[in-house]
Order: structure tokens, then C-alpha cells, then sequence
């Protein structure tokens, strides 16, 4: 339901093109429309959709144009976003950040948010900034340009990334608690990974895990 | 100011990140957790909360048809109820055990979406309207009042359900703290955590690990 927000958005790049109240009322409503896609791509269809309304506002022949475009951009380009920034690089910063807490000194812990929120917004805010500024220089031309940033390489690489600092974590890790548990702890792992792989929620892992302790401490410790 | 409506209040304004406003990730238990805990003056309750709850959901996208429950409504909530917690050796096992009592609540809080949507299109008929009639600044108006219908509602929920756990919580931790086995079960599922979140983690990376073309 992002429609709304993208009609606030797009609407003083609508007042700057249109001349006409009739003709700004027309885009207005036509920026109403459904329109779902991942909030940091949508700064491209913004910038495109922009450079269009302008093309509109000497043609209006043209109306059709910017909504069908719209439709075709917005799930290819949510697709594209949620690998990147919801499926890659937040769960690896988040994934070092937790890391951090965990495994580094109590009175820097602070570093972990920080360090979260810095590496995290600075390619976010580059990808709006990007799109909003390629969309309205190139237009059409600008989804060429984005299948040149390669966005899907990088994904694989920042997985495989995460696979690296999991191996680590994962070493770092056994190697603080007592021997005896490491055997049960690397098990547990084992068994998530393949519950999740089962597509168990991860709730449910969280409260096999609650039940696994509790049992633990009645029966074993 | 009073703990739970200050954290009611600071809460449910980081909470609108998640999707009313910016996706900056301060929604994020990485990032609420401690600043919440600094707010309620609990900074290591905030620590351990924001990063049981990060690890937890850290593989998992808001998309699709699983919706997973609202990470930062769970962990405003743990910390509301584990900030004041009574003196232990091992805060992590309380945290753990807020958090457990917090997770059906931020399912609750996911399915009350859907009476959100319903007030979401009487805006945009609102706006179409407005638009209509030349009123364009109604397009601003609906935006803000959808803004600060999601606060109210964070903040509502955060603060009714923080006052009424309380009590729940409170007899959950005396009971914990008397019975040492359960004591000693939470501390080893708390120090288990990490492993938890490594697999999900794993598994997020290992799936997407065969792109590179």
C-alpha cells in the first residue's frame, strides 16, 4: 500500500511539470494507483516516473505510459531489494553486530549498533540517492544501468561472506564454552539448520531451544 | 517520567521505522534494544534483549506469506519487562525468559495490521477526494495521520500490554530466581542462543550462496 507515499513523494516533481490544475489533478490520481515495490528501489521508478510525468505534461497522449511502467518496475525491482538489502546485507551486519555483543568486551558493545547503523545506511541511502537521480537523468535507459551494478553477483558474494564470519563465529564461539557442551552446541546447530530447512519458523526453533534448556536444568545439571 | 510510558513512547517512535517511515533499521532489536535499555536505564538488559531478538529473526524477510511477528514490538516489550529486573548472576536467562513471554505479543501486534489497512484505504479515498477537488494538500494530511495512526498504535499496545504482563513477568522471574533448575535451564538455553542464530544465519547464506555467475 505504498500508493499514498508515493504520490507525497512524487508530487512537487507533478506541481513542476504541470501547468494546468486540470492536468495536475489528472497525474495526481494517476500516481494514486496500486503500487508495491522495495522501499529503496522505489527511488528509481520515483525518478523515472518524474521524468515522464514531464514528457506527459507536453503529450498527454502519453498518460497511459508512467502507470504501466510503474507496473512492470515495481515487482522485478521489490525482487531486487529484498535479496539485497533484506536477504543479504542486513542479516550479515546484523549477524556481526550480534557477534560483537556476544563475543566482544561488555563496555564496547556500543560498537555493534553503531557500526550496524553506519555500514548498513551508507549503500542504503547511496541506492536511494542512485535511483531517484538515474531514474530522472536516464529514464528507461537508467534499468540498464542497474542490471550494470550486477546487484545479484553481489548478493552471492555477501552470502558466501556470511558463510565465512558464520564458520568464524561458529569457532569463536565453541572455543569459550566448556568443552563438554561443545558437542551438544555444534548438535543444536546442526539440528536448526536442518529444522529451518524444514521451513520450522524460527519462533518455534526459539522455543525448541527454551524447552531443550529447561530440560537441561531439571534433568542433566 | 514513568518507565513504562517512557518506553511505551520511545518505543513506539522507533517502531514507526519499520514501516510507516525511513526503514533506517532503527527498528531493529540491534539498534532499539540498546537504546531502550539506555533510556530505562538497564543498558546490558538492552544488549542482551535487542541481540537474542536480532538472532532469532535474522534470516527472515518481511515478505510472503509467513509474516514473522514485529521484531521491535517484541524487544520493547522484553526490555520494558526485564529492565527492572531483580539482582541475578545471570540477567541473560531472565531476558530469555521476557522474551518468550513477549513473542505471542508481537504476533498479536502483526494481526492487528489488518485493521490498519482498512483505515489505510479510507485515507486514500480521502486523498482521492481531496484531489479531486482541487484540495492537494490532503495528500500530506493522510500521509501524517496514517503516520500517527501506526504511533498510537504501537504506543497503545506497548503500553497496555507492558502494564499488563508486568505482574505476569514479576511472578515468572520470583519463581525462576527460587528454582534453581529452572535458573540453571534458562542460563544454558541463553548461552545457547548464538548457535541458534549461526544456523538460521547459515542457512539464510547457504541458500543464496550459488549465484555468481
Amino acid at each position: 500500500m505504498q500508493n499514498l507515499g508515493f504520490l507525497y513523494a512524487i508530487f512537487p516533481a507533478l506541481k513542476r511539470a504541470h501547468a494546468t490544475e486540470d492536468s495536475l489533478r489528472r497525474a495526481a490520481l494517476r500516481h494514486l494507483s496500486f503500487f508495491n515495490t522495495h522501499p529503496y528501489m522505489a527511488n528509481l521508478v520515483l525518478g523515472i516516473s518524474a521524468a515522464a510525468e514531464e514528457e506527459i505534461a507536453k503529450d498527454s497522449s502519453r498518460e497511459k505510459e508512467v502507470v504501466e511502467l510503474k507496473n512492470h518496475l515495481g515487482g522485478p525491482l521489490a525482487a531486487l531489494g529484498d535479496s539485497l538489502f533484506w536477504g543479504s546485507l542486513r542479516p550479515l551486519l546484523a549477524l556481526l553486530a550480534v557477534e560483537w555483543v556476544w563475543l566482544g568486551p561488555a563496555p564496547l558493545a556500543w560498537i555493534a549498533p553503531v557500526f550496524f547503523l553506519i555500514f548498513y545506511n551508507i549503500p542504503h541511502l547511496e541506492m536511494r540517492k542512485w535511483g531517484l537521480w538515474q531514474g530522472y537523468h536516464l529514464g528507461m535507459r537508467a534499468i540498464e544501468k542497474l542490471r550494470e551494478l550486477k546487484i545479484q553477483r553481489g548478493v552471492a558474494w555477501l552470502h558466501l561472506t556470511g558463510l565465512v564470519c558464520v564458520g568464524f563465529f561458529l569457532l569463536a564461539y565453541l572455543a569459550r564454552i566448556p568443552t563438554g557442551e561443545r558437542v551438544i552446541a555444534f548438535l543444536c546447530g546442526l539440528l536448526f539448520f536442518l529444522l529451518t530447512h524444514r521451513s520450522f519458523p524460527p519462533q518455534i526453533l526459539f522455543y525448541g531451544l527454551l524447552a531443550l534448556g529447561l530440560f537441561m536444568g531439571a534433568f542433566v545439571l | 517520567m514513568n518507565d513504562l510510558l517512557l518506553a511505551s513512547l520511545l518505543g513506539a517512535l522507533l517502531s514507526l521505522d519499520a514501516a510507516a517511515m525511513g526503514q533506517w533499521m532503527f527498528s531493529r532489536p540491534i539498534v532499539l534494544g540498546p537504546i531502550l535499555g539506555f533510556a530505562l536505564g538497564d543498558v546490558p538488559a538492552g544488549f542482551w534483549v535487542g541481540a537474542m531478538v536480532e538472532l532469532i529473526w535474522i534470516s527472515v524477510i518481511p515478505i510472503g506469506v509467513g509474516v514473522p511477528p514485529d521484531v521491535g514490538i517484541v524487544a520493547a516489550l522484553s526490555i520494558l519487562w526485564s529492565h527492572a529486573m531483580p539482582n541475578t548472576p545471570s540477567p541473560q536467562a531472565l531476558c530469555l525468559l521476557s522474551v518468550a513471554i513477549a513473542i505471542p505479543f508481537g504476533v498479536l501486534f502483526k494481526r492487528l495490521d489488518i485493521l490498519q489497512r482498512t483505515f489505510s484505504k479510507y485515507l486514500v479515498r480521502q486523498v482521492e477526494a481531496g484531489v479531486m477537488a482541487g484540495r492537494f494538500q490532503r495528500i500530506g494530511q493522510m500521509v501524517f495521520a496514517g503516520i500517527l495512526l501506526s504511533y498510537l498504535r504501537s504506543f497503545l499496545f506497548l503500553f497496555i500490554v507492558g502494564a499488563g504482563g508486568g505482574a505476569l513477568i514479576s511472578s515468572l522471574y520470583d519463581f525462576t530466581l527460587t528454582t534453581p533448575a529452572v535458573l540453571r535451564g534458562l542460563s544454558y538455553a541463553a548461552n545457547l542462543m548464538p548457535i541458534l542464530g549461526m544456523s538460521l544465519a547459515a542457512h539464510a547464506f547457504w541458500v543464496g550462496r550459488r549465484d555468481i555467475a
